[in-house]
Order: structure tokens, then C-alpha cells, then sequence
């Protein structure tokens, strides 16, 4: 049977769908070619939800990013979860799949945030197992997303690079390499954005995101920032952005603005920005996908 | 000493939700920074989205508590009762319940049956899709073969009875949440008279409005898989004065029912 759905391609950028945007989506009196969605908003059983997404569908490229499976968790997954996404997966068919590397879940419940863990042997196992669990319940590979951290962990025995490479190639998985994340940690950390992603195992990655941060200025001096994405991508990230789609060539790109969410237009112009550093870069010179 | 890997998350959980609790064994910053304020952002973080989840699922119920308290409140609700799931939607559920024991909002009992009524909305706005059943559909139906058969309710329809005048605080409210001037109808609210409230999705938009006792135990039976004939004599006993054609014409506009069966015997 022909896949006849709209696809996602490597130098199209895409934003995250909000609701209260459908009706400018839908006129279609934009570039944007794809979408990306929390599965978690689409597990009721009909009604509005599902009927924006079924058309968004028909004209768009759709991801799914996933935000409570606590991958990172000591907990076991939960089934019923894992068997919504599954569900969701057969019904829209999406062309990306991600989730985060950070934990949501514990004993107490689902906390809605996302929590980071150490990076250590065991730790290492216990994410491939569940990575193996989700690509097996889901029936397709997922995309792993790099956390934005404020706290390191003692315990901690490897690099996150590292332990983001040592994923990829246990379990098939590709990474969601997030440059927002990647510029909070490092300023966070006191250590370098340029280094982290020049260590980036490159090779694995499916998607891009960026976002915006805000700022905070702690007791002792020291800067700390928040990953809010509740505005625009900032210049430092489009710098490290552009210098990495020079490096590695074209991937699809998604601006994330979840809080304080703008018109349409001015989420579409971030859009149009990435898309620009996208086609500078194409070999192939911007093939696009027509809706 | 650092804590044993099965033991990390347990005290990470508990720290974020309980701000006098240490940071954890193990949690650094940069630096040898003390890592309080950083480890604070992941407390502020679980916190302030719970609170803002239920407050998205609790707009009317968090304008009449007035935003000091929907403050204090949804921040204490979360920390004490993080949701089960990561589905967000259905987060809230021992909310209400929550509102009616709480000594801030005790004396308001009708606080809790609005948070209900916010629950039960957006059970419709997430239930299943189904046909509505049509008038003329039903008014082709023979009235002997009516007598027997079965409206089967839709997924979307929701029934909550109270003791206070729930559906109009509730449209009021939301009303006034639209930016209109509801001083003068809201000086009109009887708080001693109970109502019965319909929320139904007969399109894509949930509708709640007030209905009368008759209708309210028509609906009901219905709901609880009476026939015809039974969900009419559940009603006439409630409330002699039950009108079943006002009824039914209310049923039918609103998307009570997805379809009749008409019950036959094989």
C-alpha cells in the first residue's frame, strides 16, 4: 500500500503545532511544511484533539515527541503508555519519533518535569533496556533527545556524548540533538557548547531542535540558564546552529515555543530562519516537499 | 558516601517535592557550587507545571477562588498528589474532593461541585466520537417499538447533580471569564437551589447548561441502560411534572444520545 501522507525531509525546518494556531496552519498561507506534537495531548479517545491532528495529517509532516515515558527511570515503563504510543504510531503514521533522555516517573507518580540522571554503567543499561522495550512495543526506532541540566551528578562515570553514543549504537536509536540544550548545559556547567557538539556523535542524528532560554542570576553570582522555550531562539544558538549544519549537511529542524506561544507568524519567521541556514547548506539546494 | 544507584531517583523525587528536604547525595554543580538554587529550578519547575496543568482544567473554579489562593492551593494539591499518568488531561480527578475538606475553601461547598463539573467537561471535550442521534430518526420510530427500545446515551454526555445552582454559577463564571459584565446576574444566583447540569459535545465544542429534575432522571435511566419505557417512568417518579417531548427535543439538540436500539428479540 502507497504511503501517500505528506514526509519530512532533511532541509525542511517545522514548528511545534499548537491549537490555537489551526486555523492559520490549515489556510496554508505559510512555508511550513511539517509539524511536531506531544503524544500525551492526543491519548483521549476522539473529540477535538484527534480531529485537528487527522487533518493536519493530510497537508503536513508529522513528529511525535514524547515527554512522559521516563525513559531515564528506575521504574518499569508503563504499558498502558507504551501501548497508547504504539497506537498512535499505526493511526498518523508520523516520520519522527523522540523522546528524552531524563526521567519524569517515580514512585510518588508522574512528576511533569523532566529530571536528569547520572551518567554510569548501570544507568547505561537500564536506558538501552528501556530504549529496546520502546522500539519493540512502537515498532519503529525512536530519536533521543540531549538534556538541559542544572545539576552534574558525583556519580556520574562517563560524558554525555559519550553516553549518548554508547545508546545509539546498543539499541539502532538516532539522537534528537537539541542546540538549545546543548548551549544551556554548557553555560550551566561551565564548559563548552563547541567542544560538547564537536564530540556529538553526529553520524546518529534524525532532528534538530531549537529554542529559546531565559535567564536567572543565583546568589553567588553565577548565571544560570532555564530551558523555557518561551521565546525566541537566541543568536548565541543560531551561531552553534549554523556552524553545525555547515558541518554535518541538512536535518529536519524544529523550533520549539511552548510557553508565551506567539501568533503564528512570528513562530513561522523563526521557522524561515532556520530554513534559510538549512538551504545555504543543501547540496541538493533546498528540495522541498509541496504540501 | 554516595547513595546506591536504586536509591537515586527515590530521594531525587522526594527532594523536588518536598522543599525542606536536603538536596540529594550525589547532586552537584560546577565548580563545587552549592547546588541549592539549581536543584531549586527542577522544585519550581514539577510545581509550577502541575499547578498550570490544573489550572488549565480548572479555569471557572480557579476564577472563583481568586488567584492567591488558586495559587496556594494548586501548589499544595500538587505536591501532595502528583498525577498517576503521564495523560495530563485526566490530572484533577481527587481535586474536588480536595476543595470540599480544604478549611480555605470548606465554606464554599459549592467550589467543589464547579471543579466536578470542570472534570466531567473535559471527560466530553476527550470522549470517544460517535454519531448524534437525529430527530427525524427517531421520529420515525413506531411508538410501540420506542417503548421498548433503547436511546444509547453518547460518550460525550455527563450528568452531575447539585445541591447549588452549579450550571448557572458555572456559565456566569465563564462568562464573566469572556470579559462580561455579570454583576447584575450574578446578584440573582439563589445559592439554595440545587441544579442539575447537562454537559454534552454535539459538535466539537462542550456545551453545559442547566436542565430540569424530570430531565436530569430521564438521561440518567438512560445512562444506566433502562429502556424507553423504563427511563420515562424513572422520570415521571422524580418529578410528576416531567415533560417528555421539552425532553426530548433537549436531548436530541444537544447530542445526548448516539443512536437507538431498538432492542429486538432473536
Amino acid at each position: 500500500m502507497m504511503n501517500t501522507l505528506p514526509m519530512i525531509t532533511d532541509a525542511q525546518a517545522g514548528v511545534g503545532f499548537k491549537p490555537q494556531h489551526a486555523n492559520a496552519i490549515l489556510k496554508g498561507d505559510h512555508e511550513i511544511s511539517w509539524f511536531e506534537v506531544h503524544p500525551e495531548n492526543y491519548m483521549g479517545e476522539g473529540g477535538m484533539p484527534h480531529r485537528l491532528l487527522t487533518e493536519l495529517r493530510q497537508h503536513y509532516g508529522l513528529s511525535l515527541h514524547g515527554v512522559g515515558l521516563s525513559i531515564g527511570g528506575q521504574t518499569p515503563l508503563n504499558k498502558e503508555h507504551l501501548a497508547r504510543l504504539a497506537a498512535l504510531n499505526a493511526r498518523y503514521e508520523p516520520d519522527l519519533f523522540s523522546e528524552h533522555l531524563a526521567w519524569s516517573s517515580h514512585d510518588e507518580g508522574y512528576l511533569n518535569d523532566l529530571l536528569p540522571l547520572p551518567y554510569t554503567q548501570a544507568t547505561l543499561d537500564l536506558v538501552c533496556d528501556h530504549i529496546d522495550e520502546v522500539q519493540e512495543a512502537i515498532g519503529r526506532p525512536i530519536l533521543l533527545e540531549n538534556p538541559s541540566t542544572y545539576v552534574v551528578f558525583e556519580q556520574s562515570q562517563m560524558s554525555e556524548t559519550n553516553f549518548l553514543a554508547a545508546i545509539a549504537r546498543r539499541t539502532g536509536c538516532g539522537l534528537l540533538l537539541d542546540v538549545n540544550n546543548v548551549f544551556v548545559s554548557a553555560t550551566n556547567h561551565q564548559t563548552s557548547a563547541e567542544v560538547y557538539l564537536a564530540a556529538f556523535p553526529v553520524h546518529h542524528v534524525g532532528e534538530i531542535h531549537l529554542a529559546g532560554h531565559a535567564s536567572v542570576t543565583l546568589s553567588d553570582g553565577a548565571e544560570l540558564l532555564i530551558d523555557a522555550h518561551d521565546r525566541a531562539v537566541s543568536d548565541p544558538v543560531w551561531a552553534l546552529y549554523e556552524a553545525l549544519i555547515g558541518r554535518i549537511g541538512p536535518r529536519p529542524t524544529l523550533v520549539e515555543w511552548d510557553n508565551d506561544v506567539p501568533d503564528f507568524p512570528i513562530l513561522a519567521h523563526e521557522a524561515a530562519q532556520a530554513q534559510a541556514v538549512l538551504r545555504r547548506h543543501d547540496p541538493l539546494l533546498g528540495r522541498r516537499h509541496v504540501a | 558516601m554516595l547513595p546506591d544507584e536504586g536509591h537515586h531517583h527515590s530521594a531525587f523525587a522526594a527532594a523536588v517535592l518536598d522543599p525542606e528536604r536536603a538536596v540529594p547525595e550525589g547532586v552537584a554543580r560546577a565548580n563545587g557550587r552549592d547546588p541549592l538554587e539549581a536543584f531549586n529550578v527542577y522544585r519550581n519547575n514539577v510545581v509550577v507545571s502541575l499547578a498550570e496543568a490544573l489550572k488549565s482544567a480548572f479555569p471557572v473554579t480557579s476564577q472563583l477562588l481568586g488567584e492567591g489562593l488558586q495559587r496556594a492551593l494548586m501548589a499544595d494539591f500538587a505536591r501532595a498528589h502528583p498525577p498517576s499518568s503521564p495523560i495530563m488531561s485526566a490530572y484533577g480527578a481527587e481535586f474536588p474532593h480536595y476543595l470540599a475538606d480544604h478549611p480555605a475553601t470548606k465554606a464554599r461547598p459549592f467550589l467543589a461541585d464547579i471543579a466536578r463539573l470542570e472534570r466531567l467537561k473535559l471527560d466530553s471535550y476527550h470522549a470517544a466520537d460517535a454519531p448524534v442521534l437525529d430527530g427525524s430518526v427517531l421520529g420515525r420510530v413506531p411508538p410501540e417499538a420506542l417503548a421498548v427500545g433503547r436511546l444509547v446515551p453518547h460518550p460525550a454526555m455527563h450528568l452531575l447533580s447539585s445541591a447549588f445552582p452549579t450550571a448557572s454559577i458555572f456559565g456566569l463564571e465563564q462568562a464573566a471569564i469572556a470579559g462580561q459584565d455579570v454583576d447584575a446576574a450574578r446578584s440573582q444566583i439563589n445559592m439554595a437551589t440545587g441544579e442539575h447540569a447537562l454537559v454534552t459535545r454535539p459538535l466539537f465544542d462542550v456545551v453545559v447548561q442547566p436542565i430540569a429534575l424530570g430531565a436530569a432522571s430521564f438521561l440518567r435511566a438512560c445512562g444506566d441502560g433502562a429502556d424507553f419505557t423504563g427511563a420515562v417512568d424513572a422520570a415521571l417518579e422524580a418529578d410528576p411534572a416531567f415533560d417528555l417531548q421539552q425532553t426530548l427535543a433537549l436531548a436530541l439538540s444537544s447530542g445526548s444520545f448516539s443512536g437507538f436500539d431498538p432492542q429486538l428479540e432473536t
